[in-house]
Order: C-alpha cells, then structure tokens, then sequence
C-alpha cells in the first residue's frame, strides 16, 4: 500500500503529468467543440441520412478513444522512463522490499489513474460536441446509442494504450527509445507487417486493438457484422488478441525487471 | 553490522565476448558507531559495490544487515538510507514532494520531510523544483533522502563532491555524530585529507579487489613515514645517511629521510658534529598511503603530453 501511495504522488507531482493531460484536452477539446460540433466538418449534420446518424456521435467518441489513449500512454511511459533518466529507480528499489510490488505498484497506479483520466475526458469531449453544436445552432437529432458501450471502449482503449507506454518503459527505459516503440510500433511496423500478414494482420496487436473501438459501420446501407467480414474482429475479439498480447509482455517485463540491473 | 561477502560482479563490455569484472570477491565488514570510508581509484568499482550491496545490480554474493537481507526487512528504508547519485531527483518535482513521495514509499510520516529539510539546511527552497539547484545543494537534498527514515545505517556515494568548505565541515561533523549515536556509516569519497579526519575505518579496493580493510591509524602507520632535518651543512650528513644505508632526498634547504624517526636522524647529525636547525617527522597522510597501496591498481592512467607524443 505504501509503495502504491507513492506511485500516485509520483504521478501526481511532476509537471509532464498536467503537460500530457493539458494537450490531450486541447487536442479532444478542438476536435470535438470545433471540429464535430461546431464545423461539422464530416457534414452528417447538414446532409442528415437516417443510416448515418446514430454514426455521428459514437464515431466521435471513438475517434477520441486514439487521442486520449495516445496521451495516457505517453503518460505512463514517462512514469516508468523518468525514474530511469533521473536514476530515481535507485531510491523506488530500494525503499520497497520488492521488485515485484514496486511493479504491480506501478501498474496499478497507472490503471487507476487512467480510468479516472480517460472518463473525464470522455465526458468533457462528449459535453465539448453538445457546446458545438449549441453554439453553431445545430440540432442534434435523437441518438439512438448504448453511451456506456462506448464510454467502455474508450476506457479499454485508454488503459491498453496507458499499459503498454508503461510496458515499453518497462522494457526500453531509454526515454527516446520508449516514445519511439509507442509511435513506431502501433503505425509503420504494423502497417508493413499487414502487407504480409493481409487480413490476418487484425490479429496484430494493435490492429486487434483498434477493432476494440471501430465505430458501426455502413455498407450497402445496412450496419454490417464485422464478424462477417473477412479483416474485421469484433470488439470483444479483437480485446481478447490484444489482452493476450499484453499479457505476454508484462510477463517478459516482469521478468526482465527482477533481473536486470536497476540502470 | 554489514556484511559484505564475496561480492562479485561481471558483465559483457561492448565486445560481447569480453567479460569484464568489476568487483571480484570482495568481502568486508561495516561496524556500527563508526564510519567507514571506502576509496579506491577512479573504475576501482566503489560505485557497483554499493549498488551490490544495496541489491540494485545482480551480481553473487549477499550482504546482510544484522545478519538479514535487506529484502528480509519490512521497511528497508529504516535500516540503510541510500545516496548514489547527487541529482536522483525529477528536476521539476519541488524538493519538497520529492522527499515526500520517498517518505510515503517507506512508510515514513510526512512530518519527517520537514525535518529533515531543516536538517540539511534546504527548508528555505522546499517549494524549489531541485532541477536548478546547485551540486552542493542537490548533494544536501540526497543527504535529506538518506536520512528520512532514521536508517542505522548510511551508504553514500560522494556525498562529498560539489559541497562548500562549510558544507564539507557540516558533512564531517553530521557523518561523526550519525555514526556516534550507534549507527553505521559506509562513505566513499576522493576527497582524502577529507576521509582522514571522518572516517574511523577504511576499505580499499582497486580493480575491484579488496587491498585493504582496516583502521585508519593502522593504515597511516603502515604507511612510510619520512623526517625532515635541516643541518648547517648538509654534505657531511649525506655521507652519514648513506653508511646507515637510509635513503634520502633534497628538499628546499634540507633533507627528506625515508623511513626512519626523528631519533636517529638527530644521532647521525650529532656524530657528524652539525648543528640542527631544523628536525621535524613527516607522518604519512592518507593520500600518500592510499597511492602506495593501489599503485598498479588504476583502471585509468594519465600520462605526461610529452609521453603521449612519443
């Protein structure tokens, strides 16, 4: 409980922390206000289809799951590679009497402060769309949507994104090499393994993950199943893959963290 | 008490296939009531001794407090408080916070932070993020740190390095009594004349062997001492210095005899019928016992520009 406690104030005392969370509500903030309320900018508002409606809010938040994912994962990277940059590990290792707790201390610090995270800006985005679209006078017409599905799914996409920046500090440590693995991997790695991989690529890590928060979607005017479809899990599948996966790395990480030389 | 024993540690340099051993078997004892300096030359591995015995770097070997591992103890920050590294801190965590985030780790209360800020003399700039503080003042910050948990025992790695001369006074005298309220102390230091007069107790290594582990006063009076005499003339007692076979040398005005006490250098000056004008006994300072027992023992060598261009 100590060592948990700590790790909270870590988190909580240091500037980065605010920084991250500064620009992921400016980023949710301008696009959701700005660019879905206010300018409407797909234009489902202005060219109203029946089938598209119900797509304008649960695309919106799921497209806010990726900024506010992106930014709690750098978050939880910056936990774990600060204390190697500042060699502050020296004192975590050896206040505590174990590595094992200082690492589920950190994990759980990082899990609950990302839920917490994650449901704030959930909220503060989706009120941040109504803010639009009252102040550019559009009207929203009922939304037939199950919010806390989608409140879920960005909670889920935020934690997995917050737990792997974690696991690649837990890995790397080096800062530079930790953020680049964060961009890098989840992009151009996996973009270029798809073209090997072709539809099984969705069984890479983060491609399963991004089934996770695929919006309904439309095709020949019916809400298709992705199960039907060939390249498409389904939500609780495509987290079943990436679950897997990241249960994987955090027992390497473990591992590795027992073992290594706290440099 | 610590133990240290057969602390060994290997690791691959950048040629994998070279290993590389930077603390080979090395065993010694820390008492409590005193403080026990730790020197060695530069790469000698003071730094990743310490980091064994803290268990920081895997490596063989175990080292007890009170006869238990430190992973044995339920606050492990109440039995030895660390300082490795001056600037462990996150530059723009205040000084403040970040003790306090050490104190909420070890179960310390949140009251000792204070205290201890007082202690070092850091309690006007508490609320100052340590990332602009000077060396001395992060030196005094990683000092607090150690000290928050009221540890029996202190391993730091210079905390010497960057203080003032009344910083360095404060230090010495704050180790003396932290050691003479029953605890331990283990200090590694380059500043020697400064380790002569805090330690009680030396271990010396070099190239991560064990060269010494001993008392400072037995390591002085192992060490040659020298007398300085200066005669009327000095011819006449050369020759008497060479037929008792003592080596000598010419310094300033008078001569510098190796190995011997003021005793016989006044009797050899009186059988060769000079007057003394000068007769003084050069004790060994720490800094020549030290460079006599770990010549050859460097890791890292200077040379002379000229030697280099050769």
């Amino acid at each position: 409980m100590p060592t948990l406690k700590a790790e909270f104030k870590k988190l909580l005392t240091i500037r980065s922390t605010y920084f991250w969370i500064l620009i992921a509500l400016i980023i949710v903030g301008i696009y959701s206000f700005y660019g879905e309320g206010f300018k409407d900018i797909v234009g489902f508002l202005q060219h109203p289809s029946k089938e598209q409606l119900p797509l304008f809010i649960a695309g919106t938040i799921t497209q806010m799951a990726t900024f506010i994912g992106l930014f709690g994962g750098i978050i939880a990277l910056l936990h774990i590679t600060h204390e190697y940059r500042y060699n502050t590990i020296t004192y975590t290792l050896t206040i505590g009497n174990s590595r094992t707790k200082v690492l589920a201390a950190k994990f759980l610090s990082i899990f609950g402060f990302t839920l917490i995270y994650s449901v704030l800006m959930a909220l503060i985005g989706i009120g941040l769309i109504f803010a639009g679209l009252h102040f550019s006078h559009h009207v929203l017409p009922h939304q037939d949507i199950n919010y806390s599905t989608y409140f879920g799914k960005v909670v889920f996409f935020a934690e997995a994104y917050a737990l792997v920046g974690l696991l690649f500090g837990v890995l790397i440590r080096n800062m530079a090499g930790s953020f680049a693995a964060l961009f890098i991997i989840p992009g151009p790695v996996e973009a270029l393994l798809s073209l090997v991989l072709r539809t099984n690529s969705v069984y890479l890590p983060f491609m399963a993950l991004s089934q996770v928060v695929q919006p309904p979607f439309i095709g020949n005017g019916h809400p298709a199943h992705p199960d039907n479809n060939s390249g498409y899990l389904s939500a609780p599948k495509g987290a079943l893959v990436f679950g897997a996966y990241l249960i994987l790395g955090w027992v390497i990480a473990w591992y590795l963290f027992l073992r290594r030389d706290a440099t | 008490m610590i133990k240290a024993k057969n602390l060994t540690k290997r690791y691959r340099g950048r040629n994998l296939r070279a290993v590389k051993t930077a603390v080979n078997n090395l065993s010694f004892e820390i008492e409590t009531g005193k403080v026990t300096g730790f020197l060695g030359p530069n790469g000698a591995g003071k730094s990743t001794t310490m980091r064994l015995m803290l268990g920081l770097d895997n490596g063989k070997g175990e080292t007890s407090y009170d006869g238990k591992s430190l992973k044995s103890y339920r606050q492990p920050s109440q039995v030895v408080g660390i300082l490795l590294e001056a600037k462990a801190f996150h530059p723009t965590r205040t000084a403040r916070n970040h003790l306090k985030v050490l104190a909420a780790a070890g179960n310390i209360p949140a009251s000792r932070v204070d205290e201890v800020l007082e202690i070092v003399g850091l309690k006007d700039v508490a609320k100052d993020k340590p990332g602009k503080f000077s060396l001395g003042m992060s030196q005094r910050l990683g000092i607090a740190a150690a000290i928050l948990g009221k540890p029996k025992y202190l391993i730091l790695d210079e905390p010497a390095n960057g203080l003032d001369p009344e910083g360095i006074a404060w230090l010495r005298q704050f180790l003396r009594d932290y050691a003479k309220d029953g605890n331990g102390v283990f200090v590694s230091s380059h500043l020697l004349s400064e380790m002569s007069q805090m330690a009680d107790n030396v271990v010396v290594i070099g190239k991560g062997k064990l060269i010494a582990d001993t008392s400072i006063d037995k390591l002085l009076s192992g060490s040659s001492s020298a007398v300085f005499v200066r005669v009327s003339q000095l011819g006449p007692l050369e020759k008497e210095l060479e037929k008792a076979g003592l080596a000598y040398e010419k310094e300033g005005k008078g001569l510098l005899v190796r190995a011997t006490a003021t005793d016989n250098v006044g009797k050899l000056a009186h059988n060769a019928k000079l007057t003394v004008l000068e007769l003084a006994s050069h004790s060994a300072s720490l800094e020549q016992a030290f460079l006599e027992l770990t010549e050859g023992a460097a890791e890292y060598e200077a040379h002379k520009e000229t030697e280099v261009k050769k």
